[in-house]
């Protein structure tokens, strides 16, 4: 498949979003508030009538209506009974009416990966808390989830420390699969531990289906699983292990300049997000590239669609290489539509770009391989410089993903949230999207 | 994966600071954020992946947390949590 280096639709209008008088975005979180910590990590989930937004480590609600109206704060410790926790996921199950969270937690004796799920539709409502519990010599970090129709995954990465007595048995990756029904019952759930021997992202499934699929984009290839069955139901649930895809990408993305200082962005090159949906699934990546009109290496966007031939078989749709020359692209977040449109939340930064957030997106109908071009969310106000001392180099963090989530309601609203630097330096702020797809 | 660069053996792990800042109130903190340490190093010698499967594993809920609305800032969040079983409270079925 046909890789674009530079993808614009010119002159079509996608992303209706609107800033000046009509407030359909608002700043979400903003560094130095209370107990927030720093980089962010924000994560976005749309129900009926709440925006939820997860920041390292903080829940806030928000009220759709009136937009921004903030509902209920809360730490995420408290919520998910997990002192200290980081890197937090949230998901809106549309089919299940439930709010799932998760985050990481690493102490000496007490690494765990910690879970929960709403009782109703209604964010400020109550949450059953559950934890993961790790070998005490793996440090878990980056979870992702996953669900479809019967099942929700939580995955973590394992990272083993040195030293460690006992010494720990593997490394890598581990996932968890979730009996969904005792999940929504609220109370003892069965699941499986899982140790997929390769990394691989749990789609969010936005269509009826039994089957979750994980995925991963790597240099060489596209490494597929898929997830049938059930724990506790019948033979339980069964992984299986999918033919690769032949693929082609650079994922050591550089690091990032911005405008105004000499402090670089680790932007994390890798696989952002999956998600499926009406026999689609689309996976995002921070990737490097040359775009086109330039000479240097820098990071750019990586969006691959897969059509699900049936059978455990995919086939590679599209696969867009989106970036700009002397520009930045960086932790595209995505949202699917109904009608299969694509929505992508983005960062941007260079040596003339303070740190800020952009989207891009597609219509089903459009050409293949094909995005609009960027349209500027929130533009940085100065240089971060927050935690800018990484292995000893000018390296600032500035988080590892942003969010996305397609609203239950309009299935033409897809909202995003991202992170861009706030003045007075070198502090952040997150602004939380609505876009419209019509 | 993401959130970590090797350089030799060390893994530096995505963490974070906390800031407790303008929204709080002062003296009203909890001190009860800890953050992750930066770094971590990686164990030589551990086994390499293999795919596995576990049995049946029944995780039973730690607690319940009523979130609340409205909730101003300075809470920590939470009403009260219902007492909690061990975290580590699994049971592995044959």
């Amino acid at each position: 498949m046909r890789v674009i280096a530079q993808s614009v639709v010119a002159g079509a209008v996608l992303l209706v979003l609107s800033h000046g008088a009509l407030a359909y975005d608002f700043d979400g979180t903003r560094s130095g508030e209370y107990l927030v910590g720093d980089p962010p990590d924000v994560q976005l989930a749309a129900g009926p009538n709440h925006l939820v937004e997860l920041v390292n480590s903080r829940m806030r609600v928000f009220l759709k209506n009136p937009l921004g109206e903030m509902a209920s704060t809360v730490d995420l410790g408290t919520l998910l009974g997990c002192p200290g926790p980081f890197d937090p996921r949230v998901r809106y199950d549309a089919q299940a009416q439930r709010w799932y969270i998760s985050a990481a937690r690493f102490g000496s004796q007490d690494s765990r990966v910690c879970f929960a799920v709403s009782r109703t539709p209604d964010p400020t409502g109550p949450f059953i808390q559950y934890q993961f519990v790790i070998d005490p010599t793996v440090f878990p970090d980056f979870d992702t989830l996953g669900y479809n129709d019967d099942k929700v995954i939580v995955e973590f990465n394992r990272v083993p420390v040195e030293g460690a007595s006992p010494p720990i048995a593997q490394t890598g990756v581990e996932l968890w699969i979730l009996n969904k029904a005792d999940l929504l019952a609220g109370g003892p759930v069965r699941s499986q531990s899982v140790f997929p021997g390769t990394f691989v992202m749990p789609a969010t499934t936005l269509s009826s289906n039994t089957t979750l699929y994980l995925e991963n984009l790597e240099e060489t290839r596209i490494v597929l699983m898929s997830v049938t069955g059930v724990p506790g139901v019948g033979g339980g649930a069964v992984v299986t292990t999918l033919p690769t895809l032949p693929f082609s990408a650079n994922f050591v993305a550089p690091s990032s300049p911005q405008k105004n200082s000499d402090n670089l962005l680790y932007t994390v090159g890798s696989i952002r997000d999956v998600v499926y949906r009406n026999g689609k699934m689309w996976a995002s990546a921070t990737s490097a590239c040359t775009p086109s009109g330039d000479t240097q290496t820098r990071c750019c966007l990586r969006l691959v669609e897969l059509n699900d031939n049936g059978a455990g078989s995919f086939s590679i749709a599209q696969d867009i290489e989106y970036s700009q020359a002397n520009t930045y692209y960086f932790y595209p977040a995505i949202g699917v539509d109904a009608t299969d449109a694509l929505v992508v939340g983005f960062g941007a930064s260079s040596s003339t770009i303070y740190p800020s957030f952009y989207a891009t997106g597609r219509k089903a109908t459009e050409p293949v391989n094909t995005l609009h071009g960027p349209t500027r969310v929130a533009a940085g106000q100065a240089p971060y410089g927050v935690n800018c001392l990484l292995f000893g180099m000018p390296l600032c963090r500035w988080g590892d993903y942003f969010g996305a989530a397609v609203d239950p309601v309009d299935s033409h609203t897809i909202w995003i949230a991202g992170e861009y630097a706030a003045y007075p330096t070198p502090t952040w702020s997150t602004r939380i999207e609505q876009v419209s797809t019509n | 994966m993401t959130g970590l660069m090797r350089i030799g053996t060390a893994i530096v792990v995505g963490g974070w600071m906390v800031s407790a800042g303008a929204g709080g109130q002062p003296g009203s903190e909890p001190a009860v954020q800890v953050p992750p340490p930066r770094s971590v190093n990686v164990s030589k010698g551990v086994a390499p992946l293999f795919f596995r499967v576990s049995p049946v594993i029944v995780i039973v809920p730690s607690g319940v947390v009523q979130v609340g609305t409205p909730a101003p800032e300075q809470q920590t969040g939470g009403k009260a949590a219902e007492p909690a079983p061990p975290p580590s409270a699994t049971d592995v079925l044959p």
